[in-house]
Order: structure tokens, then sequence, then C-alpha cells
């Protein structure tokens, strides 16, 4: 207990002051956690707000962000060639910083990396707009990033018996490589299994594990959402049911998630959905979404601001904005960010008007679309619609193009009928009256402009083969009834 | 005082704090570190801390040493009080009778103080072997504790003079570590003998469960008993190392219950056992050696078939695991069947 309280009074120190957290210190506060909970099996909630950190008073905030963003800028300008290039043609102005954008940070990767840092680890975004970005770690923010994630999961229910399977794109190097740090240090089993076909993934989900000290199958599931939506139609068109699998969380992330994707993710998979918003170029900084359905973020991380996409002022509670976000010291110390736009829409709330359960953490609707469709109706709104109805296959293909008085909305569905048609119809009058018409198309290459989402980055198995026969006779193999024994 | 009064005067007061003890630990959940357990280190620290308290006492100032200790006590009976008062009044209460302690050595009231110490010690013994054992300290370590003790305890109390000299020194004292009863120098129970009296059938109750503790306390209060009836025949010197027979004794319980009874529970283990409170079930290893055994067996389904089997009796057959475990549960099965591929 005596040395347990020492290494978190010296993680608290890193807090406040902003200086490097000890790695080591920081694996050992982990071990700490792990062995409570092997001891008493579940943490108080003081654990929690040790850890987490719980938000400073207003003025305390400001005080304490406006140092660490000052020192954000002082290393970034001292320490990168492109702000070190920038600040010499401008004055150092905390108050009319630039803004970062991922075209800027995709032109010249390297420019962003810090002279004094000691990069190992290059993670790549997906790169759905067709070149991705690229972000440099060292060894000191990969160790940090596994062990606050292990702490934040632990507190969040992960345990040592219970098994992760990952279904996100093996090539992206940081999830993967976070994953199987923080699995070590809980002590949960893990198993990447990638963007596969979602009759492999509901293989994995489903079959028995029986490891000594683990549970019987999967327990929790981590996917992009349009992989998620894979999958859930997968079961809803299959022979499966919740019970046939173990889940008891499942993490999307990455993809928008929509109330209606998630209603029925919770009801095929017979787990519940926890949102969560993360990009790599951000790292560590990560939105939580609470029961409301507000998205949460920690600031005691990382500046986080929303602006107009055109102007970059900040917008008022209520209004939309780009998220913007300046990853602080100590969690970052190689690829260096000043007011990165996400690119990712969002409404801005009032925080000291909110009543969930993190009321007092800075707090923004949930992600709305991308900067780019701010002209048209919002992806978020568009899917919503569209993942109500399930004769619309998951994941969902959509296209909005320009029409005479507002944006014409394709839908890519197998078999269209009249009677989708008119139930689609009225619920777009509803929902989006500014749209000039719907079209349906049995072909998804057919849409007007590319529909591309996270689960197209789909990987290859041999496995496959092994499944045909179950694809094409869904109906489960019955033992013969003679050898059912006790149970028949 | 007659000395059968002594020997049953002494051995009450050690047994009434050892039921108090354990009465705390039945009764009352104390609020323990969020993160964080009683482990090694802590045992570690304990141990030099025991050690070093005669040379401390022998070095410091009277005033520093009884201080320091008085703090130390203090925070104990506090923590013990809060659960049950609430934390202002159990402040308030450890404030009067540390008060109370202090004036009556002020005043020089010889036997009263003797008394209002004790009752310190027992109070600051309930509230710290309840920490430890509710934070999660194992029989194991209190077990290496005692037995860490029953070496230096004889060393320091027949081998050097200062155990005696501080006994001396410790009359009339506020705070002085040590339960000293009726006064009788000869039968002065150290704070390291008196907190592992308090301790070990605590921590017994928690690893291993009621009867484990009984014992434990039972061999506890006949050891005491048979040092005082050895130390009145004269069989024992005047000042008894009591760590030294009472060590071994610990340990050996110790090593008996391991032997027996396997690895000590958690605490988690143990509140569920008194509430029945509801825990994930593993697989058990047999159902896994069942299942093998049983496909070994089987022979009417084609090489390469999956079969699943909930205690060795095949309830689902597929194409893939999931598969079989799937056609389980259509045949009734509630259980997760283990899926053994046949051929």
């Amino acid at each position: 207990m005596l040395a347990t309280g020492l290494r978190q009074l010296r993680y608290g120190y890193s807090l406040l002051t902003g200086r490097r957290f000890s790695a080591d210190g920081l694996q050992k506060i982990v071990a700490d956690l792990v062995e409570t909970l092997d001891e008493f099996g579940e943490t108080t909630d003081e654990a929690a707000e040790m850890l987490m950190v719980a938000e400073p008073d207003a003025k305390a905030e400001q005080e304490v962000v406006g140092a660490r963003l000052r020192q954000a800028v002082r290393d970034a300008a001292t320490s990168t060639a492109y702000y070190r290039e920038w600040f010499g043609r401008h004055d150092i102005d905390v108050d009319d910083l630039p803004i970062t954008t991922k075209a800027q940070l995709k032109s010249a990767p390297f420019a962003f990396v810090s002279d004094r840092s000691q990069p190992v680890l290059m993670a790549q975004t997906t790169g759905t707009t067709g070149v991705p970005a690229s972000i440099w770690f060292s060894r000191y923010e990969l160790d940090v990033l596994s062990c606050l994630n292990a702490l934040a999961e632990m507190l969040a229910g992960l345990r040592r018996h219970h098994v992760v399977a990952n279904f996100g794109s093996s090539r992206a190097a940081l999830p993967v490589y976070d994953l199987m740090r923080t699995s070590t240090l809980v002590g949960n089993g893990c198993l990447q299994v990638g963007i596969v076909d979602p009759r492999i993934a509901i293989e994995r989900l489903a079959t028995p594990l029986h490891l000594p000290g683990k549970a019987n199958q999967v327990t929790h599931m981590v996917a992009n959402a349009s992989f998620l939506a894979a999958v859930v139609q997968e079961v809803e068109q299959g022979a499966w049911k919740a019970a046939d699998f173990g889940l008891r969380q499942i993490f999307p992330g990455g993809e928008i998630l929509t109330e209606a994707l998630r209603l029925r993710a919770e009801e095929a998979l017979g787990a519940p959905v926890l949102e969560t918003y993360a990009a790599t170029e951000i790292t560590p900084i990560a939105g939580r979404v609470c029961s409301q359905r507000h998205m949460h973020f920690a600031t005691h991380q990382g500046q986080i601001e929303v602006l107009d996409p055109m102007t970059h002022r900040p917008v008022a509670p209520g209004e939309i904005g780009v998220l913007v976000v300046t990853p602080y010291p100590p969690f970052r110390d190689t690829t260096l960010l000043i007011r990165y736009e996400t690119g990712d829409l969002v409404r801005r709330l009032a925080t000291d008007k909110l009543s969930c359960e993190l009321a007092n953490v800075f707090a923004t609707s949930q992600v709305l679309g991308r900067a780019d469709t701010l002209a048209g109706p919002l992806a978020r709104e568009v899917l919503e619609i569209l993942q109500t109805e399930p004769a619309i296959p998951l994941p969902t293909r959509y296209a909005l193009v320009p029409g005479r008085s507002g944006p014409v909305l394709h839908v890519a569905v197998p078999r269209p009928s009249r009677r989708l048609v008119s139930r689609l119809e009225e619920l777009i009058a509803q929902t989006l009256p500014g749209l000039d018409g719907l079209v349906l198309t049995d072909d998804p290459d057919s849409l007007p402009s590319p529909c591309v989402v996270r689960a197209d980055l789909r990987e290859h198995s041999f496995e496959l083969s092994a499944l045909v026969p179950a694809a094409a006779d869904p109906a489960p193999v019955e033992p013969e009834s003679d050898l059912l024994g006790a149970l028949a | 005082v007659k000395y059968e009064t002594q020997i049953l005067t002494q051995t009450s007061v050690v047994a009434s704090i050892m039921i108090a003890c354990a009465l705390y630990l039945w009764r009352i959940e104390i609020r323990r570190p969020p993160i964080g357990r009683f482990n090694r280190a802590d045992v570690t620290t304990i141990t030099v801390i025991i050690i070093a308290i005669p040379f401390a006492y022998a070095a410091l100032p009277v005033a520093v040493a009884s201080t320091v200790f008085g703090i130390v006590f203090c925070t104990a009976i506090q923590t013990a009080l809060s659960p049950i008062v609430g934390g202002r009044i159990a402040t308030m209460i450890t404030l009067a009778i540390a008060a109370a302690d202090i004036a009556l050595a002020i005043w020089g009231r010889h036997g009263w103080i003797t008394v209002a110490n004790d009752i310190i010690v027992g109070c600051a013994l309930v509230g710290v072997t309840n920490i430890w054992v509710q934070s999660g300290a194992k029989a194991s370590y209190v077990a290496v504790f005692a037995g860490v003790l029953a070496i230096y305890d004889p060393i320091v109390t027949w081998l050097s003079p200062l155990m005696q000299q501080l006994f001396v020194q410790l009359t009339d004292l506020p705070f002085a570590p040590l339960l000293s009863l009726v006064g009788h120098i000869r039968l002065r129970l150290g704070l390291g003998d008196a907190l592992m009296f308090a301790l070990w059938p605590v921590v017994l109750a928690k690893a291993y469960g009621r009867v484990a503790a009984w014992i434990g306390g039972a061999l506890s209060i006949g050891t005491l008993v048979v040092i005082e009836v050895l130390l009145l025949a004269g069989r024992l010197p005047n000042l008894v190392a009591v760590m030294a027979i009472y060590g071994p004794v610990v340990v050996l319980q110790y090593v008996v219950l391991r032997l027996t009874r396997g690895p000590e529970r958690t605490t988690a283990a143990w509140r569920a056992s008194r509430t029945a409170r509801h825990t994930e079930r593993v697989e058990s290893v047999d159902g896994r050696t069942r299942a093998l055994a049983a496909a070994r067996e089987l022979d009417q389904l084609a090489a390469g078939t999956y079969a699943a089997f909930d205690d060795g009796v095949l309830v689902g057959t597929g194409h893939t695991p999931a598969q079989a475990r799937r056609s389980a549960r259509l045949a009734g099965c509630p259980a997760v069947p283990v899926v053994v591929r046949t051929g």
C-alpha cells in the first residue's frame, strides 16, 4: 500500500506539472490495480477519480490548460521543422495559433516530428480519402498509452478472465500494438482477427475457448462501426442468436455509430455497445459517450475546440463546428500537433447545462459527419434513417448528389420495392425535409459517388472455404438423437 | 495481586482484544485504499518499524518517541471508529482518549495510566489488524512476519539489555507501545507480541475460514497461558521473548493449513462466501478432459466434424466450432460446450 501510494503521488505530480511520466511507475500502478482487482474483485469509486482525474474547477482548469498549451506550443515551435518555420514567419501568440490540417500533416509527416524524440513506430490512418496520414510514436508514448488504456479499461470493467477480440484492420499498427500491450498488462486474453468476412467474425465470437482462468467465449468485441454493421447484418440474416455468443461489451469506433445500429447490435449480439471516439493523430485523447449520448473529453490531456470550419472561430453552444485538438505534453513527445483539425463535425454543448453522469466534463455531441459535407444533410442524420430500415443492407451505402432544389439521396438496396420507397420517403419527409429526391439502386457500384467504409478494408482468409457449406445452408447441423445423451 | 489472578486477567484482556478484532472484521467493513493492497513491501516496512521501535525509544527523546506512537495509535483508532460513529465523532473520541492518557501521565496517576494505555493499545490493535486484513493482508505474510520476529525477539530480549531498559523506561509514559495490564513487569506484552496475538486469528478467518480462526485463537491463548505458567513457575527468565515461542506456533499452523487446505482465499472470495455473492464461473479442467475422452470414443461422426460436449456428453455437431456450439444451444444445452474436432 505504501509503495502504491508513492507511485500514485508521482503520477499525480506529472499530471499537475506536465512533466514526463515515469513509464516504469505507470506500469507498476497498472500492476497494483491488477493486484487490487485480484484481491478485492472490484475497484472503489475513488480509484476512478484518482487515476482518471476529476475535472478541475473552471479557474484551476484555465490555469492548467494555459500552462499546458504554452508548453505544447513551446515544444512544437522549438523542436519541429513545420512549426519552427511557421513561427519564424509569425509571432508566437497563444490566442492566435495556426490550424494544422490533415493535408499539411500528409504533405510532410517528418516536419511534425520533434528533433528531441526517438520515434519507433509509424502509425497510419486508414486513408479512406486516398492518402493516409503518418504519425510517429516513441517508446515512451507507447508505454504511457498502453498503461493509461489498461487503467481505463480495468476501471470500465475489463478483468483478467475476459477475452478481447479486435476486428479492426490488422494494418492499423497503433491499435493492434496497443491491444497486445494492454492485454499483457491487464492479463486478459486477446486475439487479433482483423476486418475479415463477417462469417469468420461470427465464428470467432461463437467458438468456445475453454482456456484455464478465462471466460468460455470472447467477451469483448472491438470493431469499426461499419464492420460491426456487417456482423449485425450476418447475425440477423443467419440462424444466430445472441445466446450463441458470450459477449459482455462491444466497443465500436472510428466511424459514426447511429442509435439505430447500436440498438440492433445490442439485440443481435446480446451485449451493451459502449461508444468511444479516438483518432490516431490525436492519441491518447479520446471521447467517451455518456448515457445521454454526449461525447465527453478529458481536457487535461489536450485542448479541445469546436470551430467554424470556414472561419476557424469558436462556435457558440448549440452550433455545429469542426473538432480541433491540441495534444498536451507529457502525453505526446514525438509527432507534435497544434490545433489539429480532425475534420469531424460535432455540435458544441453547454457543459454547465448537462445533467448526465459526466456533467462537469467538457462535452460535444457525437460525431455528426465530416466537415466537407456540411452543405447537405449530415451523415449521422442520413444513416440514422437508413439504419432503422432492416431492408437496407448493412453497412449502409449511400451518396448525396446535388439536385434542383436540394441534394438527392441515392441508396444501395439489393431488392428495391415500392413499399420500401414509400417508407423511406415518409421518414425523410419527417426528418430531412431539404432533400430533393430519393433514388434506390440495387448495385452499390452504381452510386453516383463511391461510398467507402472501413469494413471495405477486407482481409482475405483461407478459412472462408471451410465456412461455405454453412453459408449455403445456414441451418445448424443437428446431432443424431441417440447421441444427445442426457439432454435428449 | 495473586499470580493466578494476573494470569486470568492478562489472558482475558488478550482474548477480549482478539474477539473484538474478529467481531469488527465480521460486522464492519473498513474503507480500504482505492488502489493497492497490503503486500510484501508493507510487511517488510512493518517488520523494520517493529525492529526499530526499541532502538528508536532508546535513541529519541521520550517526548518525540511518545508523539510518534501517539500519532500512529490515534490514526488507527480514528480509522477503526470512523465506520461506526462517523469521521468527526471518531476524531473527537480519539482525541479525548489521547488527552486522558497524556493528562494521567502528567499528573502521575500510576495505575490509571496503565489502564488508559492498554485501552489505547487495544483499540489501536483492533484498527490495525482490520486495516491490514481488510486491505488484503495474507496469512502467509503474517506467518513470515511471525517467523522474522521469532528470530529477532530472543536476540533483542535475551542477548541485549535493550528490552529490559525499555520496559523500565516506558513505565508511566503516554502511548507506550506495550500491553502492561497489572503492573507486574514480567507480564507485559510488547507491541509486536500483542499485534501478532490479535492479528493471527483475524487473518486466518479471512484466509481459511472460521474453523481455522478458532484453532488459531485457541493456539494463541494456549501459548500465552503456557508462557505465563512457565514464567511464574520460574522456568523462564524474568523477561520472556514471547515471539520465540509464539512465532513457531504461527508458522507451523500456517504450514499445516497450506498443505492441507491449499492456497488461501482472496478478500473477494471471503466476502463472497459470507454473502453468497455471485462470482463468474470459470470452466473446470474436468469438463475438457471428459470431452477429449468422449471424442476419442466417438466413431459415428465423419472425420473433421466438430463435436460439442457438455460434461462429456455429446450435445451438438457442426462443420465449424461455432456451428457445433450453436447446435448444442438448439439442442437445449445451456452451458458453453467443449468443442473437439473428430478424426
